[in-house]
């Protein structure tokens, strides 16, 4: 007789506006699972903007979080979503500290998971390891505006409207930005392909 | 040069490798959730009261349900009246009303059923 399982911790499903509610109420295993949410979403976006720089985006994840946590008992409900409002500030204060300081790209070999148990073999590994690294130099040669929405739109996966929310500009300039982005890192990496593991054709 | 299709494997390689937040930064941000923390609700268990308030608490009750009823008659204008119309009954009751005597008998004989509402001169009189 099949057993029946029940969801480890239904408290999962909700949602991370739901989630901030109850941390505002007092409960610690929220902010615990809002962290275990959020974190990671931040700090990938905010490696990708600073060009790799761990230390740098580990500050800023730190700084946004801390920014949410402080919010939270004035938050409204329906008016923003957390994820897009955590956005907005990570791209705020990652365009803050590269104001103060350009810094050039960081190696990424601290992004790499820590295993390669799902890495197919050495050779795939160096090709995806040498693809990141290159995405970051190119990442790092466009305008602030364009990387920020190519990030948005290319890696974290948002679609068009959250991110001129996000941004605070239109929908059309945001197709324009991540347009001539693309434009721009295909134009970075010209001549790469092999380098980078891609079969010429 | 590279084209869309490797730049969209750069892509999925570079959301396939999230970076991977450290237990330590994951402890430093929930040191920070713990310490902006608003403290939850205080449970609903109220202080003790004053003993003297606590003793005349059912002399407060009875007073503020008598002030709610005496709201609900229309105010204290309203209740001097219904309290006047309530003595005036009992006295009606106990005193008797014989006075009112000629008015039954005449009912019960039927001497009533002549009475002129409008008097038959003033008709012809109200003519010039």
């Amino acid at each position: 007789m099949p057993v029946m399982t029940m969801p480890f911790d239904a408290t999962t499903e909700r949602s991370d506006e739901a989630l901030l509610a109850l941390y505002a109420g007092g409960d610690r295993l929220a902010a615990r699972q809002l962290t275990e949410r959020l974190v990671p979403r931040v700090l990938g976006y905010a490696t990708r903007l600073l060009g790799g720089d761990r230390a740098e985006a580990e500050d800023v994840a730190q700084e946004a979080m801390l920014r949410l946590w402080r919010i939270a008992p004035d938050w409204r409900a329906g008016e923003a979503q957390v994820s897009t409002w955590l956005y907005r500030v990570v791209t705020n204060l990652c365009t803050d500290r590269q104001r103060g300081q350009r810094r050039r790209a960081a190696p990424m070999g601290d992004d790499l998971p820590d295993t390669a148990d799902d890495a197919p073999d050495a050779a795939a590994r160096m090709d995806t390891h040498a693809r990141l690294d290159a995405l970051n130099t190119a990442l790092a040669s466009l305008p602030d505006r364009q990387r920020e929405a190519v990030v948005l739109r290319h890696i974290e996966g948002l679609s068009n409207p959250d991110i001129a929310h996000i941004l605070g500009i239109g929908v059309e300039a945001v197709e324009s930005l991540t347009a001539r982005g693309k434009r721009a890192l295909a134009a970075a990496l010209q001549g790469k392909r092999e380098s980078l593991g891609f079969e010429e054709t | 040069m590279t084209d869309d299709k490797d730049l969209d494997l750069i892509f999925a390689a570079a959301r396939a490798s999230r970076p991977v937040p450290t237990a330590d930064l994951l402890a430093r941000v929930l040191t920070d959730a713990y310490a902006a923390q608003p403290e939850p609700p205080a449970l609903r268990n109220p202080a003790p009261r004053n003993p003297a308030r606590n003793n005349r608490a059912p002399q407060n009750r009875l007073r503020q349900a008598f002030a709610a009823f005496v709201q609900g008659l229309g105010g204290k204008g309203a209740l001097a009246g219904l309290g006047t119309a309530a003595i005036a009954g009992v006295w009606l009751g106990y005193s008797g009303a014989t006075g009112l005597d000629w008015l039954t008998s005449a009912l019960l004989s039927g001497s009533l059923g002549d009475v002129e509402m409008i008097a038959a001169d003033d008709l012809f009189l109200s003519e010039g």
